[in-house]
């Protein structure tokens, strides 16, 4: 054999997930391939995504479902939060993968691991491709939800577990207390018995009115949140309604409480929905901070300007261009703007006013 | 816009209705309630610390459980017993639809925040209801209404005095849909709506007044003068251009019609034929 023999990889062979291109670490996909690409690769473990959310909320919660409905393609044990939606209807309305079911049955990590008898010599060779369930990103289609007896067999926690009651004045405090708490009974928890797999927390408009807790207290929550990841490496994405909050500082000091920090902004509702120019996009996509954990320094996209757009199988981010400019009489604006001469008398200087003169060049 | 709301189904959203301070918007809202309960839609009216006897158009609503005790309303004394008010107006889940409306939301944000109103407006569109809010824009700050509009699915803004008013709506509709419209509606006595138009766009100021002229300069202040006496202005224009045809020129009573004279002198060759004639293509 040559010398030039791989030694053994002793990174985590977990579903769903692949070591990082430039750093090494082990990363797990967002569910938006376009997006991993912007976030250079994936969500190391560990990590705490914040997503601020747009106007309306709609794209934020949309990009929540993917993060969730990876983990239900991957295996991944997930914990749904919110106190905005009902989390257990959150989780039935899951897009499913373009291609392919998701299986309840997870196979056995090993499986490929077979005693080679006639080409023996191969053995010690490293597996040439990935594992073959559970796929590193893929595309997810909108139209169709996840099978209800695939969520069923699925490790799915949810918080709260029952409604809260209307009456229900309990301090801020204590609701987000119990969400850390209910994240740290995941993140901690033992391993299941089909092997090693990773934790996603996925928290729905955190910091939203009905919690009723000062922004601080929010700042406060996901710092803590983000060193509970580090102990246990556990990945969570959650989205705030920073639109709502009135101090810039605070909505600062939530970006650097983040790993990954990215902010949304949906054209639907404002004039931008209308211009031709952002005609292809539903919205722009703000990169605030990006993980430089393990490495020197975070890479950042090459071009700072990010769209998405929004298709039925698939959600693109990419890089904002306008589109070509068609239009053969873009040229001639300045015409129409000159005060129309009055009938039979040429107007005072020395252009002919009437739009449209033949001599106009 | 408004009369499509007027139209789909309403379960499981909210209006909400911010007056900008003519105190207008009650007779949209009792209109909106109004052609509900023609629908034969019931209403329920969240106690907001008016008696029942000043809402219009109650005489016609359904009689509930929130009517009759509207002799409790004066008798709040802490938030709790307006919570729990608020909590027993608020609809079992499942059909018939119920309306659920909030005459004045700015009474009921001071007693108990902008989350328990956030509560009410949630839970109610999640058993499918419907929740209609009022709201004066000077009464509560700015905050609360950003929280508050967060929550609604419609939003108007409702500017007018009597029955003639101008509603900027932005609305919301199925599948992420977003419109913003802004609309003149007119209700009649029996705020009924009878008319729903485009409000005509406030007219840009044209660009004669915009561009003004420059004051004329004192005269002595320059060398050299910068103006135009009014003769000099009138043989300006009537100033014909060489260059236009005739028919621009028409009917013109000024002297002149714009023909080019030309002199040749010694050095030019000026004949009348063609040069190109004896090309033979």
């Amino acid at each position: 054999m040559s010398s030039l023999q791989k030694l053994n990889d002793n990174s985590l062979k977990v579903h769903g997930t692949k070591p990082s291109l430039h750093s090494g670490q082990t990363i797990v996909s967002s569910g938006i391939p376009s997006l991993d690409h912007v976030i250079d690769g994936g969500i190391p473990l560990g990590s705490l995504v914040i997503i601020e959310e747009d106007q309306y909320g709609d794209y934020a919660h949309l990009v929540l479902s993917y993060f969730m409905s990876e983990a239900v393609c991957n295996w991944h044990r997930l914990l749904a939060a919110s106190l905005d939606a009902d989390p257990s209807k959150m989780i039935l309305e899951l897009p499913s993968p373009a291609d392919g079911e998701v299986t309840a049955v997870r196979p056995p990590a090993d499986a490929a691991d077979q005693r080679m008898t006639i080409a023996w010599r191969y053995q010690g060779l490293p597996q040439q491709q990935a594992p073959a369930a559970g796929r590193f990103g893929q595309h997810y289609d909108l139209s169709r939800y996840i099978e209800k007896s695939a969520i069923d067999a699925m490790d799915i926690s949810l918080w709260p577990e029952e409604e809260p009651p209307g009456n229900d004045y309990a301090a801020a405090s204590d609701r987000l207390g119990s969400l850390l708490a209910a994240c740290d009974r995941l993140a901690s928890g033992a391993e299941p018995d089909t092997g090693p797999t990773v934790r996603r927390l996925a928290v729905r408009s955190l910091g939203s009115p009905l919690w009723s807790a000062p922004p601080e207290r929010v700042v406060r929550a996901c710092h803590l949140l983000r060193a509970l990841l580090r102990v246990t490496g556990a990945v969570a994405m959650v989205t705030v309604p920073t639109h709502l909050w009135t101090d810039e500082a605070l909505v600062a000091r939530l970006r650097r409480c983040a790993d990954i920090s990215i902010g949304l902004e949906s054209f639907q509702g404002t004039p931008a929905a209308e211009s031709p120019a952002f005609s292809e996009y539903h919205g722009l996509v703000h990169v605030h901070r990006l993980s430089a954990r393990n490495v020197l320094a975070a890479r950042y996209p090459r071009h700072p300007d990010l769209a998405f757009k929004v298709r039925r199988k698939k959600f693109s981010v990419e890089t904002l261009h306008l589109p070509p400019e068609l239009s053969e009489t873009a040229s001639r604006s300045q015409e129409d703007d000159s005060a129309p001469a009055r009938k039979g008398r040429p107007s005072a200087g020395c252009q002919a006013a009437r739009p449209g003169a033949p001599l106009d060049f | 816009m408004f009369e499509k709301i007027l139209s789909v189904k309403p379960e499981g959203t909210s209006i909400l209705i911010i007056d900008a301070g003519d105190g207008s918007y009650r007779h949209l809202l009792s209109s909106y309630v109004q052609h509900r309960q023609q629908q034969q839609v019931s209403v329920s009216w969240v106690p907001c610390g008016q008696s029942a006897d000043e809402l219009p158009g109650t005489s016609g609503s359904s009689a509930g459980p929130i009517e009759q005790s509207d002799s409790s309303d004066q008798d709040w004394e802490t938030a709790e017993d307006i919570g729990r008010q608020l909590e027993a107006a608020l609809p079992l889940p499942g059909p018939p639809a119920r309306l659920l409306v909030v005459r004045d939301a700015s009474r009921l944000l001071h007693w108990l925040g902008p989350t328990a109103l956030c509560r009410l407006i949630r839970r109610s569109c999640d058993r499918g209801h419907q929740v209609v809010l009022g709201v004066l824009e000077e009464a509560v700050p700015e905050e609360h209404l950003s929280q508050l509009r967060h929550y609604s699915t419609h939003v108007l803004s409702v500017e007018g005095a009597g029955r003639e008013l101008t509603v900027s709506g932005t609305y919301r509709f199925k599948a992420g849909k977003v419109e913003t419209a802004t609309e003149r509606v007119s209700l009649s006595a029996d705020l009924v709506v009878t008319r729903v138009e485009p409000a005509r766009p406030v007219p840009a100021v044209p660009a004669a007044a915009r561009a003004a002229p420059a004051a004329p300069l004192a005269p002595g202040l320059t060398t050299f003068s910068l103006q135009l006496s009014e003769t000099e202005k009138q043989s300006r224009d009537r100033l014909v251009l060489p260059y236009l045809r005739p028919e621009q020129g028409g009917g013109d009573s000024g002297p002149g019609t714009g023909q080019i004279f030309y002199q040749p002198d010694a050095a030019d060759d000026w004949d009348e034929e063609d040069p190109d004639d004896d090309l033979d293509i």
